[in-house]
């Protein structure tokens, strides 16, 4: 329809709005992994765009089964109700506008006897265009995360900002980009 | 922006925000006229805001006799309160920009939408489609580009943060198309009402308003009438339509309408 236009970018509302409402509503829709697709072998590996790993139409009960975890998609994920691997979903962080937008559920690692498990699995990773990012702040050393890795949860901007010259020392959680700063604790020897 | 918190009221959630935000910023940079011209905006922006929550109270008491999940119920009753905190952050933006304060005067609640058929469910299922997939879906990529125009921190932590909001009420939408209870007859029924009903979002959308600037001052948040046909655009062909296939309706009479549409108000 818009042919020959730049327009801003709708598809990036795509899956906020319509995939992760339609799962509020008790059904995953009919996603492209959910058409049998011969071609689309579950595979475990993958490499970017080329990533595309297909339910078959049965649904899929692990994120392995996904060219990358993070693509793996369920309705509810403690149940695994309506399981499948989503190849537009972003593989890392890299894949969304800004690593703030990068976003995924944390589920416990669920390891078969012949497994280790090692802590817990990111899967249903997208790009959440309402982020924070650090220059939504007054001063970007006022914006502070929940959670820097594996990925960026619950930042928000704290007021009043920290004058950080009145500080015998100071830390950020990060340095470049520099954010999240305040006095070091003092240690007590 | 800041979580939302279902506990906390409108009033506390606005004095969380406000205390997060700098109003010492920009407004005292433009001209008196720019100052006054933006101030009415915001107030205007209140007022929808206002008359939005009204409409979500009619549709929380429809929902409430659909099959909704109740995660779904409780998004569509924090909307009416969300609207509300809207409203109040639009009015302290235009008392930014130099308006008096004046309490908003509750709107007159707007007459629910009627649709031509016999199905309560479907009935219901229009409604929901009505205000949240279409509309509070061109709510989210306008307010998208308002944000990516706003040149300060303080309009863009205003923004996002209602941005925010309306993100969840455009789901509730999707959720109520995703309802396993709809049938494949239903669906039918809704896929044939889509043009009616993007029709008539889209021309409270563009409608001819001899009080809205033709070229809105750069960096302030407002677009003009060919940046709000882009953005109305954005979420027909990135959202709605792909999202009326994702979940198995006919998405052909909508894309009809669209295509027609587009080449009327977007000529190339």
């Amino acid at each position: 329809m818009l042919a020959g236009m730049s327009p801003p970018s709708g598809e990036r509302w795509f899956h906020t709005l319509v995939v992760v409402g339609a799962s509020l509503g008790g059904c995953g829709g009919k996603t492209v992994a959910d058409q049998p697709r011969p071609e689309s072998t579950a595979t475990a590996g993958g490499t970017g765009s080329s990533g595309s790993a297909g339910s078959g139409g049965g649904g899929i009960s692990s994120p392995d089964m996904c060219a990358f975890v993070g693509q793996f998609m369920c309705d509810d994920y403690p149940t695994k109700k309506n399981c499948r691997c989503d190849p537009e979903a972003p593989a890392d962080a890299g894949a969304c506008q800004n690593p703030f937008q990068y976003s995924c559920v944390s589920v416990p690692c669920q390891a078969t006897a012949t497994q280790l498990c090692l802590g817990e699995t990111y899967v249903g990773c997208h790009c959440e265009p309402t982020a924070l990012t650090p220059a939504d702040c007054p001063t970007p050393e006022q914006f502070f995360c929940d959670k820097v890795s594996p990925f960026f949860a619950n930042c928000a901007c704290q007021s009043p900002a920290v004058d950080l010259t009145s500080c015998h020392s100071y830390c950020c959680q990060s340095n470049n980009p520099r954010f999240g700063c305040a006095c070091c604790p003092t240690m007590i020897r | 922006m800041l979580p939302n918190d279902d506990q906390m009221n409108e009033d506390a959630r606005l004095a969380r925000l406000v205390g997060s935000l700098d109003f010492a910023e920009d407004a005292r940079t433009c001209p008196p006229q720019v100052q006054a011209l933006l101030g009415a905006l915001w107030r205007r922006r209140a007022e929808n805001e206002l008359r939005t929550s009204e409409v979500f109270l009619q549709l929380h008491a429809e929902l409430s006799r659909f099959p909704t999940p109740p995660r779904v119920l409780q998004l569509c009753a924090d909307a009416i309160s969300d609207e509300v905190f809207h409203a109040k952050i639009c009015a302290r933006m235009a008392e930014h920009y130099g308006c008096q304060p004046a309490p908003l005067a509750a709107p007159l609640p707007p007459r629910s939408p009627s649709f031509p058929v016999c199905s309560p469910r479907v009935h219901r299922a229009l409604f929901a489609v009505l205000h949240c997939s279409v509309s509070e879906t061109l709510a989210v990529t306008y307010l998208s580009a308002c944000l990516a125009e706003a040149s300060s921190s303080l309009l863009r932590a205003v923004l996002k943060q209602i941005l925010q909001d309306e993100v969840r009420h455009s789901r509730i939408g999707w959720a109520v198309l995703a309802a396993p209870e709809l049938s494949q007859a239903d669906r039918s029924s809704i896929a044939r009402f889509m043009p009616a009903l993007l029709d008539a979002c889209v021309a409270v959308w563009l409608a001819d308003d001899a009080e809205y600037p033709a070229e809105p001052p750069p960096g302030h948040g407002f677009l003009d009438q060919r940046g709000i046909a882009t953005t109305v655009a954005a979420a027909i062909d990135g959202v709605i339509l792909p999202g009326l296939e994702h979940l198995g309706l006919d998405a052909e009479p909508a894309r009809a309408w669209a295509d027609a549409w587009s080449r009327r108000a977007l000529p190339e």
